[in-house]
């Protein structure tokens, strides 16, 4: 939150603003001037862009989603796969390059610049939308991430094009051959897909985890393009002073794991949650909770499951003792299996999930961690007897 | 739509994380002395829950702001309550 | 901040916007600060807005303010389980005379009002919460605020702050509200085709119902329920007295769901879409639960005053009056050089005793008490004269002395006839 003094001085810059396009009063955005759609020549647009999102040498899992998706409308269009890498001039940017190709890019255009050495919104959007207009994809496609967000609403707006946020699916509409973005509206009730008719590029920014991973193919060839931006230190106003990472050293992968356990309040007492931590270690999976009990304290806050939580998409979710409200559901409905564990048979949760276990957690939670246990022991058990073969799956 | 969470799914909220507007000040004293947990029942969002033992859990998501748990804590005057920061918390559109 | 400022209006609801507004045409130099995102986002009202208190301050705002429907029909239910009686006033479409109310979206209003406010030369600042007053000595000389190097200071600070009152009450100038004085009311929009509106409430085109309800729908709690209709909404709620659902054990969301499920009141929303829940509090404790409204360098105007005359559920106009009459008071000393000492503010006061505002207040000062005291009228009575009418509008042969026989003794056996007798006195009582 900024201070009084630089609150003051944004309100008074936006009534400036406000009297010279009289739109959208007291919302501190500043519009681009609209084109008008008819300006637009669609034809000249071409290709599918995906915004490689790297940051502190690390790419985000995200761009390689994305890039499996937009294989998919490229491959529909006949067009081909572009990936965008902006980074620093060092071997970190050469890395996300290749594995772009590695992951489906048929070209990927490089951005390196000490200027981009970490991420600012103002000379990453400089030169992305310098490159969209140099090269004109119909399509750009970037991750819902903290950065990606930003980045995408920036560039969007400069570029004055549409942008729909937070998708769940993508495809192409042959008549028009344009994007269809579909996403939820509505708290979750409603799909809406969303088409941006008359502007270019397309954009749409996807969730984490809700595209599958491609797998990548080393084999792959693609062609990276050097592309030079006109980026200069002085221009950006804001400095990177220091980073600091999260101290947490409970960091959760939740994200990533194929196997949940959650619990919730129906657990009674914080004491009670380990048994969901015990059922998870014995499944080899992360263990969550539900909102309220990460707001109650039970957990840490990065092992929240839920709307302003972690989205995940394990291949199997065990929720005992969450009774299943909207929120909750927004997060895990993406499971391939969801078994709950309730003892209130009318819990919303008992209808979405795939398996709906009657019972009182306290009990059931044990008696599985337990069977869990014996199993696994025999296993292992056997197989050291009979030789080195271990049990494919655990 | 009967459950209270489904209700205030339709609202639009700034979460700000990690700072909980409303504290209770001493939890011992919800569950070892007070009588009449009313907050449990009568906070329009939910907010408040009862364990078995007689504690009760505070949870500030879905916090509409009203006020009536401060006011009805009035024996043990156990709610330490103020408005979310400046932009925080739920934001009606229509009021 | 370094800026200095004449006024600080602790908030942008009607009460403060309407001071900030007036200050500001005025001439001075005003600080509004607004703790929401926007103005109204931290507001909740049925809504009813008494055009009378807004023209005040805007003439012709009819014109151009977001207004909804212009009531032309007033419905009061008294309501037993699944039935109701109630009386009902529609005026003519087709009238002269312009619409004195208007169903509004409270968050619209706000809004709009706070850009002619901000026309008028105010500068606001948003998602900005006053924490407490910055005093010297006695004298209030500006607040402090929840941002970095956030104190401001200012001659004069308007505390429109809404019901909590929450500023005041830190820096000690009054109070803090209490349960018995406060009702907790919850709220549904319920969103339906324009048409559909028109059609199952009987009203074409911009005109529109208001709904009251009393009765076994607050369970013996002193309450009231409403439905108002705005153009392509309906406004669903229900409010009873914090102290109530205390004593009740009942929880406002249960209170709500039950009223839209009463037969009265299902088939009207069937179909909408909901798309909000909200909640607020009301000062219903009336004359003398008001607290000191001036002091050394402030005023409070607005529901952080208690201003609601909760009888007619008048709180909006309240606000604005009040809101009006401390700014006229603060412009008239600025023009005299005069100080905004509390000798000098009493003004403002006496304003308010010489207008509606006390006047309405002080005639319904004994109404909380008394139905606190007397929750038969919102009980038994609506039982009874449901049945009454039932009873009376069936035709089964028993001829009509049987009937309305059978109706006296009903009431008798509730109430008895010493308990009817005073019944009827305690009403004309509270309402003379």
């Amino acid at each position: 939150m900024s201070g009084i003094d630089e609150a003051a001085k944004g309100v008074a810059g936006t009534a400036a603003g406000d009297a010279n396009t009289g739109a959208g009063a007291g919302d501190g955005t500043s519009a681009a001037a609209p084109r008008r759609g008819s300006d637009v020549d669609l034809g000249a647009w071409r290709g599918v862009w995906v915004n490689v999102e790297l940051e502190r040498g690390r790419v985000h899992p995200v761009s390689w989603e994305l890039l499996g998706e937009g294989r998919k409308l490229a491959d529909h269009l006949g067009v081909p796969l572009s990936g965008v890498v902006l980074g620093p001039d060092d071997a970190s940017t050469d890395a996300a390059a290749a594995d772009a190709i590695r992951y489906g890019a048929d070209v990927v255009h490089v951005v390196r610049d000490p200027v981009l050495a970490h991420y600012r919104t103002d000379p990453y959007t400089k030169a992305l939308t310098e490159l969209v207009e140099r090269r004109r994809p119909e399509i750009l496609l970037l991750g819902a991430t903290t950065l990606g967000r930003d980045l995408a609403g920036a560039v969007a707006t400069t570029l004055g094009t549409g942008l729909t946020a937070d998708c769940t699916e993508l495809r192409i509409d042959d008549e028009t051959r344009s994007l269809a973005a579909t996403r939820p509206t509505f708290g979750g009730t409603l799909l809406c897909t969303i088409h941006t008719l008359e502007y270019r590029p397309q954009m749409a920014t996807v969730r984490p985890r809700v595209m599958a991973m491609p797998k990548p193919d080393d084999a792959r060839e693609g062609t990276v393009i050097d592309e030079r931006v006109a980026l200069d230190e002085a221009d950006v106003v804001t400095k990177i002073l220091s980073y600091i990472p999260d101290a947490d050293a409970d960091k959760a992968q939740l994200a990533w794991a194929d196997i949940v356990v959650a619990g919730g309040r129906g657990l009674g007492k914080p004491e009670n949650f380990r048994l969901v931590e015990e059922l998870a270690q014995v499944l080899g999976g992360e263990y969550g909770g539900s909102r309220p009990v990460a707001q109650a304290g039970w957990i840490p806050p990065e092992r929240q499951i839920g709307q302003t939580g972690k989205t995940i998409r394990p291949k199997l979710y065990i929720a005992a003792g969450i009774s299943g409200a909207i929120q909750h559901r927004v997060g895990v409905e993406g499971s391939d299996v969801i078994v709950a564990i309730n003892n209130d048979p009318n819990a919303p949760i008992m209808e979405f999930a795939t398996y709906a276990i009657v019972g009182d957690a306290l009990q059931i939670l044990p008696a599985l961690t337990e069977s869990l246990r014996e199993r696994k022991a025999r296993r292992s058990g056997a197989g050291a007897h009979a030789g080195r073969e271990a049990p494919a799956d655990a | 739509m009967n459950r209270v969470e489904e209700k205030l799914f339709e609202n639009r909220y700034r979460v700000d994380e990690g700072r909980a507007h409303i504290r209770i000040k001493e939890p011992d004293v919800c569950r070892d002395e007070c009588e009449t947990p009313s907050c449990t029942w009568a906070c329009p969002a939910g907010c408040y829950s009862l364990g078995d033992d007689g504690s009760v859990t505070l949870s500030t998501d879905g916090c509409l702001e009203c006020g009536t748990c401060r006011l009805l804590c009035n024996e043990h005057f156990n709610v330490e309550w103020s408005y979310p920061r400046g932009g925080y918390g739920v934001l009606y559109k229509f009021g | 901040m370094a800026e200095r400022f004449d006024a600080i209006v602790v908030g942008a609801g009607p009460s403060g916007n309407t001071a900030a507004y007036v200050m500001a045409k005025a001439g001075m130099k005003v600080l509004q600060l607004e703790r929401g995102e926007y103005p109204g986002s931290k507001n909740v009202q049925g809504a009813i807005l008494y055009v009378d208190a807004l023209e005040a301050v805007i003439p012709n705002c009819r014109k151009q303010a977001p207004l909804e429907r212009a009531i032309i029909e007033q419905r009061m239910w008294l309501m037993d389980d699944r039935s109701h009686v109630g009386s009902h006033y529609r005026g003519a479409t087709d009238a002269d005379e312009q619409p004195t109310r208007y169903t509004v979206i409270r968050a619209n209003l706000d809004k709009w009002f706070s850009k002619k406010v901000q026309e008028a030369g105010a500068l606001l600042i948003c998602e900005t919460t006053v924490v407490e007053l910055l005093k010297e000595g006695k004298q209030v000389v500006g607040v402090r605020t929840d941002r970095a190097n956030g104190d401001i200071r200012a001659d004069v600070v308007v505390l429109a702050d809404g019901v909590n009152s929450l500023v005041a009450t830190k820096s000690g100038l009054r109070p803090p509200i209490q349960a018995k004085d406060v009702a907790l009311a919850v709220k549904e929009m319920h969103f339906l085709p324009k048409a559909t509106i028109e059609e199952r409430f009987n009203i074409p085109g911009e005109h529109g119902v208001v709904i009251e309800m009393f009765g076994k729908i607050t369970k013996g709690m002193v309450g009231t329920g409403f439905l108002y209709t705005n153009k392509e909404s309906v406004s669903v709620g229900v409010g009873c007295m914090v102290d109530d659902f205390r004593s009740a054990r009942v929880s406002p969301y249960q209170l709500l769901e039950e009223l839209k499920q009463h037969p009265s009141v299902k088939p009207l929303i069937a179909g909408s879409e909901v798309k909000e829940y909200s909640a607020h509090l009301i000062p219903e404790g009336g004359y003398n639960a008001i607290p000191p409204v001036h002091g050394d360098g402030w005023v409070i105007c607005g529901d952080s005053g208690g201003f609601v005359n909760a009888v007619h559920r008048e709180g909006s106009n309240l606000a604005m009056t009040t809101g009006r009459l401390a700014a006229e008071t603060i412009v008239a000393l600025r023009d005299e050089g005069k100080a905004y000492t509390a000798s000098n503010l009493k003004r403002y006061r006496k304003a308010l005793e010489k207008s509606f505002v006390m006047k309405d207040l002080r005639k319904y000062r004994d109404v909380p008490e008394i139905l606190h005291g007397n929750r038969q009228f919102l009980t038994t009575y609506p039982e009874l004269l449901s049945r009454a009418a039932h009873t009376l509008l069936t035709v089964d042969g028993v001829d009509k002395l049987t009937k309305e026989k059978q109706i006296q003794r009903e009431f008798v056996q509730k109430r008895s006839r010493v308990g009817l007798f005073g019944d009827a006195i305690k009403l004309m009582r509270a309402f003379r």
